[in-house]
């Protein structure tokens, strides 16, 4: 039971980190959110 | 059978539209976002007449067609693509009585596309008092179409509106303006080189900077080359757009001499006796200051008991589920990770939504208009755009939005300017980290007999020191970086309305459920992830502590419960966390912290709300389990390993409250920073320049105060 229990923690750790790893370093590469075409940020 | 009738809502900015969306859909709404794009969309359903069903599009604001900034361009698009899902069967545009004229230019513009359009003039319910009359069938005979008087604040209008909508197939689509009188040349050679197509579409896709789907632009110019159409320049298309402009306004003129008369004799104008004390240069930084004052006075004296509630709720639930649950790695988990950490969030509610309300009902009120145009004046003696006060005000809410907001700012070197001091703003996140810290080190006193406590007037003074931080950022980039350019801050003042209790109430409703949810997620992950490292580690230290420590205090004879505690927090000491927490000690031990803040801090880098939730987390570790102590209480137990004397005092208090207020402690918003500026440079110098002055404030306060 005590085994079981540590298993689904184990589980649960490494949800987490790779949830937050995902949210903030997975950031999607999208580049089309510029202001006007002449914002100066392309 | 039912039927479906796709409805976009338009209109300027401040009459009214969604006052009127909400009104139309009540609790059927969605927000979500355009694809690709980070402008917030709203749509509803609205259920008319016969079993028809009308889904509804809330259209960002926007003063014209010829649009500038990107919300405004989603407009255009959805106008103009045909095949696109979202164009509309029928255009809904939004007006102001008092501000007719300008509204005129955008419903002229739409009705020119020849889609068919509803004029609704809203907030009718303030004609008479404004002595306005209207000439209803006048107008609806020059503009070609249904004129339907609205007023969203007192549901009247709103069952004719939607009669009009379910009839819309009898509307004229015929234009009330003949644009091609602009250059009847140009047009007509326009006309004859795209015979089948729109002209005035025509004429907006040449204008305009905007990506069209099907109607690719690029396509259009390719073929305007083989052609012997002659391709204007930049300058002429802007000379003929004026031209347009000009022509637009001369027919909206000459339409309300007929139809429209105000009496300003027997006009009770309280807007501009309001006006005259709110705008006042003195008075109006008074009144502003005391507005605020009472904000953060109300949010301490009304939110202290909810918070208790909600805090001793939290220390209770982890002391029942501990005594119920089977002992075991889940169940401590749960009582000692997740449910502090959760708690450490929940008790902010009373305070975050108390905020918001404020917030709101200043803005639904028509103050906060005020308070940017006051600000305005303050603003350009920095160096900062009118413009900017928009975000940095919007700041106190999210940096996030507030950068995205930045995008109405047409210069990019005024644009970059606020994006980099936005974050010094006071943001909601941080609220939390200010409330436990000023409750735990500024004492219990007031001033002004009793009406203002030192608490409050801390707090107060957090948000201004933001808000003056900003403003000095921005006046030293603005030395660095030489402004070129310098744009034009125009807005419009809207009518002070009474604030609608529905309004106010989803705003405190969908900015209180975005604070929990948006950092409930990362809390409940990090409660996970931090409890595995306080409750593990390696090493005979942790392995043997409990025969370590009963050695070590043998000759005390210690109680079984202080005992039991010695040894949970030599175990968090030896812990994963603990090796981590030591290594970053040196570091945040010249500012007042132990190793046990240090790890907060780290933490809270991804969220500033994280940094409670996560010292009540270590706490419960580093418990023996069967206290029943609340976050607050923990906190004031704690004590200072190197000076001893409580851990929070005012030296570390302040030092903590500076770091926090200076430190850019959000990788979500160097995220947007990144995404807006498209380049890892400007967010890299932001959080390098942030996490300095954060750093050396603390510092300074800690040494001059300990």
């Amino acid at each position: 039971m005590y085994t079981a229990q540590i298993i689904v923690v184990v589980i649960l750790f490494v949800i987490a980190l790779l949830w937050l790893l995902r949210k903030y370093i997975g950031q999607s590469k999208d580049s089309n959110n510029c202001g006007n075409g002449d914002c100066g940020c392309k | 059978m039912a039927r479906s009738i796709k409805v976009s809502l338009i209109g300027n900015p401040n009459t009214g539209k969604t006052s009127l969306f909400n009104r139309l859909t009540g609790l059927n709404q969605k927000v979500g976002n355009y694809p690709g794009i980070t402008v917030e969309k709203k749509e509803g359903i609205c259920k008319l007449d016969r079993g028809i069903k009308a889904h509804i599009l809330d259209l960002p604001g926007t003063y014209s067609l010829n649009t500038t900034s990107l919300d405004e361009s989603v407009v255009i698009e959805t106008l103009l693509d045909r095949t696109s899902k979202d164009f509309p069967d029928v255009a809904v545009v939004v007006s102001d009585v008092e501000n007719l004229k300008r509204n005129l230019l955008l419903f002229t513009q739409i009705k020119d596309l020849e889609i068919p359009t509803i004029l609704v003039i809203n907030m009718a319910d303030r004609m008479k008092r404004k002595a306005i009359s209207l000439d209803i069938k006048q107008l609806e005979e020059d503009l070609k179409t249904k004129v339907v008087l609205v007023s969203s604040r007192k549901n009247m209008g709103v069952e004719e509106l939607k009669k009009a909508i379910t009839d819309f197939k009898s509307l004229d689509i015929e234009p009330c303006v003949n644009a091609s009188v602009i250059d009847p040349v140009y047009f007509e050679r326009l006309r004859k080189a795209y015979p089948n197509q729109l002209l005035y579409k025509l004429w907006l896709v040449i204008t305009q900077d905007v990506n069209f789907g099907k109607i690719d632009r690029n396509r259009d110019l390719t073929d305007l080359k083989t052609t012997s159409f002659e391709i204007k320049s930049e300058a002429d298309l802007k000379r003929l757009q004026h031209k347009e402009t000009v022509v637009r306004y001369q027919f909206i003129n000459g339409l309300l001499k007929k139809a429209l008369s105000i009496d300003t004799a027997t006009a009770k104008d309280l807007r501009s006796r309001l006006d005259r004390i709110l705008l006042h240069k003195i008075w109006g930084y008074l009144i502003f200051f005391t507005v605020l004052l009472v904000i953060f006075q109300a949010i301490y004296d009304w939110s202290g008991y909810p918070m208790d509630f909600i805090d001793e709720s939290f220390a209770s639930l982890s002391s029942w589920l501990s005594n119920k649950l089977p002992a075991g790695p889940i169940a401590d988990l749960l009582s000692e990770g997740i449910i502090p950490g959760l708690g450490g969030i929940v008790i902010f509610i009373p305070q975050i939504a108390f905020l918001f309300l404020f917030i709101s009902i200043l803005e639904e009120s028509g103050y906060m208009s005020r308070v940017v145009f006051l600000m305005d004046h303050l603003m350009k003696k920095f160096g900062l755009s009118g413009k900017s006060v928009v975000p940095l005000v919007s700041g106190t809410a999210c940096a996030i939005p507030a950068v995205m907001a930045t995008r109405n700012i047409e210069d990019w070197k005024e644009r970059l300017i606020t994006i980099l001091v936005v974050p010094f703003t006071t943001c909601s996140a941080r609220l939390p980290v200010y409330l436990i810290i000023v409750g735990l080190v500024i004492p219990e006193g007031s001033i002004l007999g009793g009406l203002l406590s030192y608490q409050a007037l801390t707090l107060m003074l957090l948000y201004l020191l933001g808000f003056a931080t900003a403003i000095l950022g921005a006046w030293v980039l603005n030395k660095i970086l030489p402004i070129n350019r310098k744009s034009f801050f125009v807005m419009e003042m809207p009518a002070y309305k009474l604030p609608i209790l529905k309004n106010v109430l989803y705003t405190v409703l969908e900015k209180t459920k975005s604070f929990v949810f948006g950092a409930g997620k990362i809390i409940m992950a990090i409660s996970v992830i931090l409890w595995v490292l306080a409750s593990y580690g390696l090493g005979e230290q942790y392995t043997n502590a409990e025969q370590i420590v009963t050695e070590k205090y043998e000759s005390e004879n210690l109680s079984e419960k202080d005992l039991n505690q010695k040894i949970a927090s030599h175990k968090l000491e030896y812990s994963f966390i603990g090796y981590i927490g030591k290594g970053i000690e040196p570091v945040v031990a010249p500012l007042g912290y132990d190793w046990k803040i240090g790890i907060a801090i780290v933490s809270s880098f991804a969220a500033r709300e994280v940094f409670v939730g996560t010292l009540a987390t270590i706490y419960s570790v580093e418990s023996d389990g069967e206290d029943e102590l609340t976050i607050k209480n923990r906190m004031k137990e704690e004590v200072n390993p190197i000076l001893g004397g409580p851990l929070f005092n005012f030296a570390s208090g302040i030092s903590l409250l500076l770091f926090y207020a200076f430190a850019m402690q959000c990788m979500s918003t160097l995220a947007i920073v990144k995404r807006e500026t498209n380049s890892w440079k400007w967010p890299a110098i932001q959080f390098v320049a942030m996490t300095v002055i954060a750093y050396a404030s603390a510092l300074a306060a800690f040494q001059i105060l300990k």
